[in-house]
């Protein structure tokens, strides 16, 4: 039985990633979120698509680090974990953050310290049994800090460059640190109708699937992200700054 | 602000587009709004220009299924495709499904829809055995023929006016298999179509192609039943798209001429008895994504009436020939005969009789002024127009071919508002 731990599990990216592990033979999920109810429902959905499959939902304070801890360690100890994905993240309206000291230090909470909260209690357990695949949704929106999207951003530019130091030291190991950086992608975050030039989160999520069961690395999810960011990286800032990006 | 188009393509206009979820306060919005699930309304339906529309989509959990009843639980904005995916694999369906699986369940409710089953199965809402509605004070209302049925018959077939259908019980089919035991008859004219219409009535399932060029009214009949046999062919997942809109239609007077006429000799020629996958009986446009793209930038309207059975021969030969004289008309041009089976909606449009349904690029006036002439027929016919697929009935056509309206303003949720109802409604 392989044991797939997926925190923020109420999310569109996360539900379509679990709906492609449930249809895997001799697999079990554990839903962490916030909300018990919704929870429930996207567990309830899983079990009318597959009878079969194994759930348990736990509900925690996402930045109650103590908590945090002690329930990655009581789903360690009781069933051993396989893979973990950290999913949760939340992207305000930027000029919104700007104007709310308040709203902001929420998006710096909820999208930057919770998921690291949540990896590095992942890592100690798959550190200490030598195993594991930890999986931290990160974003493209990491690669540059620009007006239309700084806060967020940076909350992403933060756990990437977390992500990049625990694969450092997850090498030598047999543990597998995945950073996954989604484009835009159509969730109710995004806030747009689907079919806009938005990745679908079911591809997005076909893209996460495969890259947990792949090597430590880092992927971009389309592929094509990767050369963007990367042009979008090398742009001299006195060039980068008079674009309205 | 989002640009939103219906299918027809007709419009595009600017939306405040947000994701719908059950924690949002609607009533807090001063601006009026519409719930929106994938857009395949063909006229304005579905469109609030410069008002809210909520989408939907994600609003897509099931939420339980009782495999010894077929009844199944699931939230509004889930697809019927979904769920035809997951239950015709274990040996259920959705007895009624419109011609294309890409619309939510919410849509078809609102729409009231109906399929090529019309005549065994009746529309949607006979298959529907409760609807959970939120209206924007925030008020939940859970609906059945037999509780609160007053919201229930306004709901259905009433084009999301009454509040926002966030969850529905349905009935599904037990079937079984995936396959249809099909036959194709050709009929030279329409007292033919008639003929093998009544012929019909055991079969599940009908529907027939209909040649709006010439005027005999020749066509193909296709009519179906579900058996366990299972046919040769593999049904890919994947489907070609038209990739962009072309400048102009690509249907016009010499294309439809060409295509109506290799079309019909084609399945003349072909074995007249076969197999077919429910995917291709049923939805066989949905094999080509955004195939609506083909009629051109201006897009295209779709007429789709139906005509009491005492008028139907006579008007729909009148309607045909209209056509036929005006040289519009398209290649998709669907004839059925309807069951005795009435839309208890408030708003709702299936009903004994004949339902024609034809697409026609957008030309601008002339089209127009068709369609004035088609009016008049089927109002002198006593028969009526598919909100669904309506972009330009005017509202004395509405009012009075529609006579529950003053009946069905009281269920109206304040504020819910759509390019259609302000139309056809006032506001």
């Amino acid at each position: 039985m392989q044991h797939i731990v997926i925190v923020g599990a109420t999310s569109t990216i996360a539900r379509e990633c679990a709906l492609i592990w449930a249809k895997r033979p001799e697999t079990s999920l554990h839903l962490v979120g916030r909300d018990d109810e919704r929870l429930l429902a996207v567990r309830s959905d899983l079990l009318v698509r597959f009878p079969e499959v194994l759930i348990s939902t736990h509900t925690v304070d996402f930045l109650d680090a103590r908590a945090i801890d002690t329930l990655v360690s009581e789903i360690g100890q009781s069933v051993g974990i396989d893979k973990a994905l950290v999913a949760h993240g939340f992207m305000p309206d930027q000029l919104a953050a700007q104007a709310d000291l308040s709203l902001l230090k929420e998006t710096l909470e909820v999208s930057g310290v919770s998921p690291i909260l949540f990896a590095e209690s992942f890592a100690k357990h798959f550190f200490a049994s030598d195993s594991g695949t930890l999986g931290v949704i990160s974003s493209v929106a990491d690669v540059r800090g620009r007006r239309k999207n700084y806060i967020y951003g940076s909350t992403k530019a933060m756990i990437s460059y977390y992500l990049a130091g625990l694969a450092h030291r997850a090498f030598g190991t047999s543990v597998k640190i995945i950073s996954l950086k989604p484009g835009p992608t159509a969730t109710p975050m995004t806030g747009h109708l689907p079919n806009r030039g938005l990745a679908k989160a079911s591809k997005v999520a076909a893209g996460i699937v495969e890259a947990m069961d792949g090597p430590t690395g880092v992927v971009f999810l389309p592929k094509i992200w990767r050369l963007i960011t990367l042009i979008i990286g090398l742009l001299p800032t006195r060039v980068f700054n008079r674009l309205n990006l | 602000m989002v640009k939103v188009s219906s299918w027809g393509l007709l419009t595009n206009d600017e939306h405040d587009v947000r994701p719908f979820s059950q924690d949002l306060k609607l009533h807090n919005s001063s601006v009026k709004s519409l719930a929106a699930g994938l857009e395949r309304s063909y006229g304005d339906a579905g469109l609030n220009p410069d008002g809210v529309l909520w989408s939907t989509t994600f609003l897509n959990k099931l939420i339980s299924f009782d495999p010894d009843l077929g009844v199944l639980t699931v939230e509004a904005g889930i697809s019927l495709k979904e769920i035809q995916d997951l239950f015709v694999p274990r040996g259920w369906s959705l007895p009624v499904t419109p011609g294309t699986e890409y619309v939510t369940v919410g849509g078809a409710i609102a729409n009231d829809v109906h399929g090529k089953s019309h005549h065994m199965y009746g529309s949607f809402s006979d298959n529907l055995i409760s609807l959970t509605l939120l209206r924007t004070d925030g008020e939940t209302i859970v609906s059945s023929p037999e509780d609160n049925s007053n919201w229930f018959w306004a709901t259905v077939g009433g084009i999301g006016l009454t509040g926002v259908i966030i969850s529905a019980q349905l009935q599904l089919q037990k079937i079984p298999g995936p396959w249809l035991a099909t036959e194709t008859l050709t009929f030279p004219n329409l007292t033919e179509f008639f003929e093998i219409s009544n012929e019909s009535a055991a079969w599940e399932n009908s529907v027939s192609w209909i040649d709006c060029v010439g005027v005999g009214g020749r066509g193909l009949f296709m009519r179906g039943n579900r058996t366990s046999e299972i046919g040769k062919g593999k049904i890919s997942h994947s489907s070609p798209s038209v990739p962009v809109t072309p400048p102009f239609s690509l249907v016009n007077a010499l294309t439809l001429r060409v295509f109506n006429e290799l079309y019909f000799r084609m399945n003349s020629l072909k074995k007249e008895k076969g197999l077919q996958h429910y995917k291709k009986y049923f939805y066989p446009l949905d094999g080509i994504q955004n195939w609506n793209r083909i009629y051109g930038k201006r897009g295209f309207y779709q007429y789709q009436s139906v005509i009491p059975p005492e008028s139907a021969k006579a008007a729909t030969e009148e309607m045909l020939k209209t056509i036929s004289k005006a040289k519009e008309g398209s290649f998709l041009a669907v004839l059925k005969t309807f069951g005795e089976r009435k839309s208890r909606g408030l708003l709702g449009f299936p009903g004994p009789g004949t339902t024609l349904a034809l697409d026609f690029p957008n030309r601008g006036e002339s089209t127009l002024k068709l369609f004035d002439r088609l009016d008049s027929i089927v109002l002198s016919a006593g028969g009526k127009l598919y909100l669904a697929k309506d972009a330009r009935m005017s509202r004395e056509m509405f009012e009075a071919t529609y006579p529950r309206i003053s009946e069905f303003s009281a269920f109206r949720d304040p504020g819910i508002s759509s390019a259609m109802s302000r139309r056809l409604l006032g506001s």
